[in-house]
């Protein structure tokens, strides 16, 4: 009887077909649809279409073909740049991708202070940019008033000169944003731990499963999907790296922590060169879009496995 | 009835989103001319600026009742500045230093001034050189308001720790730059504190390295038939380079912190951490020195670049107005009034003489320093600069002699920027100078050649 009301109901639009409760739920998704072609979409096709054509500030001028892809790829420094984007995705698994798990996987585990500790993890996340950037100048500064060189100091070692050292500009700049946003991951791994049924924890204890026992045949198959579909969305993250450097180093010394990103900014917003900005976007967008391609592969077969 | 629901929902959204958009060049309501006149203080911020504003625009309205003036806080920015213009929401007059002159006019965002110029008598009454910042192709783009030369600022307390100061208290101006480097590296080994405060991020090392390079004779780029050239991968930029290099491994007198941008830069000559830092004398030296950082104004010293093998140089700089590419000719008609009416225009009535003396007043009032004389004025010396510096000589808060160097500018080249890609030589140069201070192994012509090829590759090859 159901089954008939509903198909009495329907709208067809070619092969397209409406239910009136399809209808309501397309209706409220409406603004953000619009927002979404309005913000989203129509930038993004007219970013491609522009990047073809020579800008002037936001003005298109005449249709110049690949030359802006011709100057973005002819600069001297883009295949530098183009490997320290590389480098930053490295560090940001080295440094970066185990530690909120590792602490998920405390905050799962203790049963005393949950929240205070659940406040503490995320508090960089909450504290002021102006702070935060106070507290890592003076974590990195390159002599024995510097808050790391007094600790080097204290063990007897000389002050090293940190983000100026250019082997550790990039490794350096990835543990602050570690720091910076392992809070949020921290709390959605825990929020994937919460998940998992407490009577499996409890039976393999009475089947006298130790520590790692437990972590490995249960907590670990159970936090993998989510594991994998992060490291995805943490190199598309990392990939488009421009803030950090900007503000701690401006991409120096010498090129050396220089991202995609920032040299991005600095066609369209130093020299004024959006053509040029566009194109470098563009070609940063087809990459990350194979590794979107990527990550929607990885998580449908998540899905289809769970 | 939840459809219904939905429906309105979505429409409530959609108009929220929408609200606000608009356009901040309005022509006329009700027969007025319309002008957003940028750099209005924020009230919630600077309640006793936004008030000075606030007078200025009541007595601008009243003088002239056809014409609405609306405070725009909008200040250039290199972030929002695109994202503005693409939107038509910038004011219709607001103020542009002289770094981003080219840029901006070459992405065609402003108005050709050159009718209004004319008929409010700049042309006649302003500098040549200053004029000629501001023309392309024979027509005036914006309306220079105030210039300086960049030369050096001295912090006197630093000095005098290291009993650098001379019997009177005064500074001693190194006049080469091997004697700036033997006195800064002086400096930094008896107090600790850096002797020179070299920046090197953010265009600003560049900016600041270009004069120590014209002084030792080199230069940047020259047209070739139709093609620029970049021109120093040579000995006279590799000397002055080395001096850089110098500063750091031969005197000592840098700062451990390689990153040094226009901010830090300031901020450590406020806070007694650098004696000796290229700067311009004007209000970008004042708020951050004595605004934010409570700075003794009578610390303050400023004098000349020294001078090089090739003279002694200091690069033109300032700040213009500029108004909006969409504005109506009533509007910049009513732009150039404004600018006479706040004392920015060529004229000097009595009207304007008050104005200017209550601008002076108003400085006073929130402690900003004000200068003896007029250093490096717009217009060509007469009766509107000799009516300010009578002004000036009234209320003047700051001991002149600390500034004498500085105003003797007898012998000096005053230079104005380079004429194409300055921006990106800039970054190029910020990163010769992170290499010679953060490596003693660095090889100054090995990274000059580098530097130019770049340059030519990414930048000159590239201008049509």
């Amino acid at each position: 009887m159901q089954k008939s009301v509903i198909r009495r109901k329907k709208l067809s639009i070619g092969s397209f077909k409406l239910t009136k409760t399809d209808v309501s739920g397309w209706l409220l998704m409406l603004p953000f649809v619009i927002l979404l072609i309005y913000l989203y979409i129509l930038p993004t096709i007219r970013g491609v279409l522009w990047s073809f054509f020579e800008m002037k500030g936001y003005n298109v001028g005449e249709f110049i073909g690949l030359e802006n892809y011709r100057i973005v790829l002819q600069d001297t420094s883009f295949l530098v740049t183009l490997k320290n984007t590389i480098l930053y995705v490295f560090w940001s698994f080295v440094i970066g991708y185990l530690p909120p798990i590792i602490l998920a996987v405390m905050l799962n585990e203790i049963s005393v202070g949950k929240s205070f500790f659940r406040f503490t993890v995320y508090f960089p996340k909450m504290a002021p940019a102006i702070a935060i950037s106070m507290l890592w100048y003076y974590l990195f500064y390159p002599n024995e008033s510097g808050l790391l060189n007094m600790v080097l100091g204290f063990f007897g070692m000389e002050p090293s000169k940190w983000l100026q050292n250019s082997s550790m500009t990039i490794a350096l700049i990835q543990v602050s944003e570690t720091w910076r946003g392992m809070g949020a991951m921290t709390l959605l791994y825990f929020s994937t731990l919460q998940g998992i049924n407490r009577d499996l924890y409890e039976a393999s204890m009475l089947d006298g499963a130790g520590l790692w026992h437990r972590f490995k045949s249960i907590t670990l198959p159970h936090l993998f999907p989510f594991m994998l579909i992060n490291a995805v969305r943490q190199v598309i993250e990392v990939f488009q790296i421009m803030e950090q450097p900007f503000a701690m180093t401006g991409g120096g010394p010498n090129g050396a922590s220089m991202s995609l990103g920032l040299a991005g900014y600095r066609y369209a917003f130093q020299f004024f060169k959006v053509g040029n900005a566009l194109a470098l976007n563009v070609i940063q967008f087809v990459m990350l879009m194979g590794l979107t391609i990527i990550y929607f592969k990885v998580k449908s077969k998540i899905d289809d496995d769970v | 009835m939840k459809r219904k629901l939905s429906f309105v929902l979505a429409m409530v959204i959609l108009a929220l989103c929408f609200t606000g958009c608009g356009s901040n060049n309005d022509v006329a309501e009700n027969g007025e001319t319309v002008i957003y006149v940028g750099g209005c203080p924020v009230k919630e911020q600077a309640p006793e600026l936004w008030e000075q504003f606030e007078a200025q625009r009541l007595g601008f309205m009243e003088k002239y009742p056809e014409i609405k003036v609306i405070g725009d806080e909008y200040n250039y920015s290199m972030d929002t500045y695109l994202s503005k213009a693409a939107a038509n929401q910038l004011p219709t007059i607001y103020y542009l230093p002289f770094t981003e002159v080219d840029k901006v006019m070459e992405a065609g965002y402003v108005a050709d001034v050159t009718e209004y110029m004319e008929k409010y008598g700049y042309m006649e009454s302003m500098r040549s050189d200053v004029l000629e910042k501001a023309t392309r192709d024979g027509k005036v783009w914006m309306v220079p308001i105030k210039t300086y030369y960049l030369g050096m600022t001295a912090n006197k307390e630093v000095l005098a720790q290291a009993g650098m100061l001379d019997e009177d208290g005064y500074v001693v101006w190194p006049k080469t730059f091997d004697e700036l480097g033997q006195m800064a590296g002086e400096i930094k080994a008896k107090t600790g504190i850096p002797g020179f405060v070299m920046p090197t991020m953010k265009n600003v090392g560049g900016w600041h390295f270009m004069n120590i390079a014209w002084s030792y004779g080199a230069t940047f780029m020259e047209k070739q038939g139709e093609q620029w050239v970049a021109t120093f991968n040579s000995p006279e930029c590799a000397e002055a380079l080395q001096f850089v290099k110098d500063l750091q491994w031969k005197y000592n007198a840098l700062s451990d912190n390689l990153f040094i941008d226009f901010a830090e830069g300031r901020k450590m000559i406020a806070t007694n951490q650098g004696a000796f830092h290229f700067a311009v004398l004007d209000d970008n030296l004042f708020k951050p020195l004595v605004m934010q950082n409570g700075m003794d104004r009578n610390s303050i010293a400023m004098g000349k670049i020294p001078a090089g093998p090739e003279g002694q140089y200091g690069l033109l700089g300032g700040s213009m107005m500029a108004i909006s590419s969409t504005a109506t000719p009533a509007q910049i008609d009513a732009c150039f009034k404004w600018l006479d009416y706040v004392g920015n225009g060529p004229k000097m009535s009595d009207e304007e003489k008050q104005v200017y003396e209550q601008s002076i007043l108003d400085r006073l009032e929130i402690g900003m320093p004000v200068l003896p004389k007029n250093c490096f004025n717009v217009w060509k010396s007469g009766e509107k600069v000799e009516a300010q510096d009578a002004i000036l000589a009234k209320y003047t808060d700051m001991d002149e002699r600390n500034l004498e160097d500085y105003y003797d500018t007898e012998g000096m080249i005053i230079k104005a920027e380079e004429p194409i890609c300055c921006q990106e030589l800039y970054i190029i140069l910020d990163s010769c100078i992170q290499e010679v201070i953060s490596n003693k192994d660095a090889d100054v012509n090995a990274l000059l050649a580098k530097a130019a090829n770049d340059f030519q590759v990414n930048y000159l090859d590239n201008v049509k």
